[in-house]
């Protein structure tokens, strides 16, 4: 039998983390390399001076590499946050998309970017994502955070979603440009194409800022397991942390979702499939699920790319036709346990 | 037996109605279709051509935005349509709108008009309408003149080697082979890449697929104040901008309003591409 | 290491449920805080622990009030043990238990002080041999040894636990008391909110007797189990005894309320 020591390291676990590293590289690598044009890597690296500047560097530069950092960054910020929410809600159902946050932030984007407010001020389009998260996160603590009860998760983010859902479209349709109706399946469903380093550079500050929040305060949530009485006797302040962790998941699912729109339930499948592998520990729980985040968002891009649609297929829906069953058989496993 | 002849005398008096109405020529021309409007109003004064769309006087999508303020401009809406006393109403093809199907019901002649893709299919389509509206000389010499300039262009546009111009639209659309800006590209001299590369009408054409694609001329739509969309952020991407500097493309910014319909518009569009008055 | 509770008022949406409540604990001592349902004992409980405001009056360690200490120190020393044995997520036994260290933590790490202090919580609390399994596998006594143990993990001075045997076997429930009055023998000041009254009058060092909000009396075990005062705030006749040298009450009747 192994010792209490050897019980209460985080060998395994750091060994879980190296693999999914190695992983997301890989898929990281192959996401530079894969698409409709091959690219020349000579080409590439002879391009990186001015001089021999060529057009597979700027298919490199401009196209493929700012698409697969925001897979790598908006995944890691949608898997990290769905552990995070869980973790504060102490729910395994908590899920930025399910429980409406990233209908939230779609629709502070879509009031910022439609007016034309972006384009004087780019900054404030992440904000306005932001700001919707923090709404909807907040409201959703309120009224549901401290009554653990799954079915009153799952209705506040029902309602939270379609208001902020017919919201957004409301707003859409008002737009004065032509094509702002059409743009909503966009926001809703969400889409990696035609990203640009612009984008890349708008999120960084943000979420780097939200990782930071959630990550320290991983701790805590292992504590916060024992419920609230009980970790605010072992010395959590309990305002703190929640503060910490709203603003930290408003910050990067805000910013994520104000430039690839609302991708949905990779927060939920990615904590769901790795918290066995770490002890159920919503500590070790959070590195994991950004990195495997990251890597399931290459992975389902890569795909997305390699579709012969004639036009490309929408990245949420390709993870809406993985996880809306996934969900369903949640659901079905643990009637039971959540009929109270 | 009083019924019986009432009846008849109902039938005749209808078919007569009917046969005066089938085979008058039309008088009062009534058009549903922007590019409808803008054949008509080149064939038809405003006394007989009663009514055009209101989109005929927008100078961002109507190619004869100047004409049209000569002629009445309708909502579309059917009441307003009928209150203008046509007897005959042109509409486009593919609007398979509520209103003429309306239209058609209550009785009022209604002819279709396609999109062809091709000169000679707007030389015939201008004689086809011409017959219709009785305006057949007016017709000829449309088409005599369109052919006369189109002679002139030929003359004055570039020979081999062809420069290759792609056309890119807001949302990542290029126009392909049987489409007018197909044509209107090979009249003008140019080979459209989008044709080359096998794109059949206007259909999604990704970024990658434009900056590999190694263009000599980029077309865009002209600006107007309002670019906040994805479909139009997609038009200021950093790679297009990029790729414009690497391969020293040219950019030529065409205007909606000279290539949305085929027919008069087309030649102006083919002029425009090399900078022909 | 001085504990005390001064003239406690306190009232939620309202309703008062304690009232002038002032006790003195002592170090080296069991207390026992009983009383009839809705009496206010946990309530006590959870102002001891620094879960519940006052409308006025303070709980004092070493004169000092514990809202005036930072909530690190104060979760050094002293322990809270609440009524359910909640964990949200299946944490394995030893993780659990560990989760009382954290007043002592720095990060994630977990010092060779801190093994020794979960494994001897663990042997203490009768459940070392069910380190490795996952806590939501486990019976509710086995859970509720869990949970205590996870509170003499953390070593503090002052114990606070609301009807730490209610869900145990009598055989558990004996070792619990009697390892919760060798804590106290050894130094520790521990603080019960019981039901049982058997266990009260023989385990406790002191009993505080509560009622709607109100200190009947507290003091030496047996005077606060009187016969008077069960029949007075228990509304029960009760037979009792001595045992051992070791005095010993049952509930027997109910007195009808007409």
């Amino acid at each position: 039998m192994d010792s209490l020591s050897d019980l209460l390291n985080t060998r395994k676990e750091r060994r879980l983390g190296v693999f999914l590293i190695l992983l997301s590289l890989m898929l990281f690598l192959l996401s530079l390399f894969v698409g409709e044009f091959n690219l020349n890597i000579i080409n590439i690296i002879e391009g990186l001076s001015k001089d021999n500047y060529n057009i597979d560097s700027v298919v490199f530069q401009h196209i493929r590499l700012p698409r697969s950092l925001l897979a790598i960054i908006i995944g890691a910020s949608l898997g990290l946050s769905g552990a995070a929410l869980q973790g504060l809600l102490r729910n395994p159902l908590a899920e930025p998309g399910i429980i409406g946050v990233s209908a939230s932030a779609a629709l502070g984007a879509v009031l910022v970017f439609y007016s034309g407010l972006s384009l004087t001020f780019p900054l404030a389009l992440p904000l306005g994502g932001i700001t919707g998260a923090l709404l909807s996160v907040t409201l959703l603590y309120l009224l549901a955070g401290r009554n653990s009860s799954v079915l009153t998760l799952i209705l506040a983010g029902v309602a939270i979603s379609s208001l902020a859902g017919s919201l957004t479209a409301l707003a859409l349709n008002l737009a004065p440009n032509p094509f702002a109706s059409m743009e909503i399946f966009y926001w809703l469903m969400g889409s990696l194409s035609n990203a640009s380093m612009e984008h890349v550079w708008l999120l960084v500050l943000p979420t780097v800022l939200g990782w930071w929040l959630i990550f320290q305060s991983r701790h805590a949530l292992d504590v916060l397991s024992l419920g609230e009485d009980t970790a605010s006797t072992l010395g959590i302040n309990l305002a703190t942390l929640n503060k910490k962790l709203i603003l930290g998941t408003a910050l990067c699912v805000g910013a994520a979702v104000s430039v690839s729109g609302g991708i949905a339930f990779i927060g939920l499948i990615v904590p769901h499939l790795l918290r066995p592998l770490v002890g159920h520990r919503p500590s070790s729980l959070l590195f994991v699920s950004a990195v495997a985040g990251a890597a399931l968002l290459l992975f389902a891009d890569i795909i997305v790319r390699l579709l012969p649609t004639q036009q490309e297929l929408k990245i949420g829906v390709l993870t809406a036709l993985i996880g809306a069953p996934f969900f369903l058989r949640l659901i079905l496993n643990s009637r039971r346990a959540w009929a109270s | 037996m009083i019924f019986q002849r009432f009846f008849l005398l109902l039938i005749g008096l209808y078919t007569c109605f009917f046969s005066t109405v089938l085979f008058a020529k039309p008088q009062r021309i009534v058009s549903l279709n922007l590019c409808a409007d803008q054949l008509l109003m080149e064939l038809l004064p405003p006394q007989r051509l009663v009514g055009v769309t209101n989109m005929a006087r927008d100078p961002d999508i109507s190619f004869s935005y100047q004409k049209a303020k000569d002629y009445h401009a309708h909502s579309g809406r059917v009441e307003e349509i009928i209150a203008l006393k046509p007897d005959l109403i042109v509409a486009g093809q593919f609007t398979s709108s509520a209103s003429n199907q309306l239209l058609e019901t209550l009785g009022y002649p209604v002819i279709k008009i396609g999109l062809p893709y091709t000169m000679a299919g707007i030389f015939e389509q201008i004689e086809a309408i011409g017959k219709e509206v009785n305006a057949e000389v007016a017709a000829g010499s449309l088409v005599n003149n369109f052919k006369r300039r189109l002679a002139v262009l030929n003359k004055k546009k570039r020979q081999a080697p062809l420069l290759r111009a792609i056309v890119y639209y807001a949302n990542g659309y290029s126009a392909g082979q049987q489409t007018i800006v197909n044509e209107i590209l090979n009249v003008a001299g140019f080979t459209n890449i989008a044709a080359e590369e096998g794109l059949i009408g206007v259909a999604p054409f990704s970024l990658e697929r434009l900056v590999t694609s190694k263009p000599d001329v980029l077309i865009l739509g002209e600006l107007t104040n309002n670019e906040s969309s994805l479909a139009h952020r997609l038009l200021q991407h950093k790679a297009i901008k990029e790729m414009i500097n690497v391969g020293q493309v040219e950019k030529i910014l065409v205007p909606d309003r000279l290539w949305n319909c085929a027919g008069p518009s087309s030649i102006a569009a083919a002029n425009y591409l090399i900078k022909l008055p | 290491m001085t504990f005390n509770a001064l003239k406690l008022n306190v009232s939620v949406n309202k309703t008062p449920l304690l009232n002038d409540i002032s006790v003195e604990f002592q170090a080296g001592s069991l207390t026992g805080i009983i009383g009839p349902n809705g009496a206010g004992k946990s309530t006590l409980l959870r102002v001891l622990a620094g879960l519940q405001e006052t409308q006025s009056g303070d709980v004092l360690l070493e004169s000092t009030p514990i809202g005036n200490i930072s909530k690190k120190l104060l979760a050094q020393k002293i322990s809270y043990l609440p009524q359910s044995t909640e964990c949200h997520w299946p944490l394995t036994v030893e993780r659990v238990v560990s989760l009382g260290r954290f007043p002592h933590q720095t990060g994630a790490y977990l010092s060779s002080d801190d093994i020794k202090a979960v494994d001897d919580a663990c042997d203490k609390a009768d459940i070392a041999h069910l380190i490795g399994r996952p806590i939501n596998q486990l019976s509710g006594g086995e859970k509720a040894r869990v949970m205590l143990a996870r509170t003499l993990a953390t070593q503090a001075d002052i114990i606070l636990a609301d009807e730490p045997i209610a869900s145990l076997d009598p055989q558990h429930q004996l070792e619990i008391m009697t390892l919760l009055q060798s804590l106290a023998r050894a130094g520790k000041t521990v603080i019960l909110v019981l039901h049982e009254l058997h266990y009260a009058i023989r385990y406790c060092d002191k009993l505080i007797l509560l009622n709607k909000g109100l200190k009947v009396c507290d003091g030496e075990s047996s005077s606060v189990l009187s016969t008077q005062n069960l029949q007075n705030i228990y509304a029960i006749n009760s037979i009792s005894g001595l045992h051992q040298n070791t005095p010993w009450v049952l509930p027997w009747a109910s007195l009808d309320k007409k």
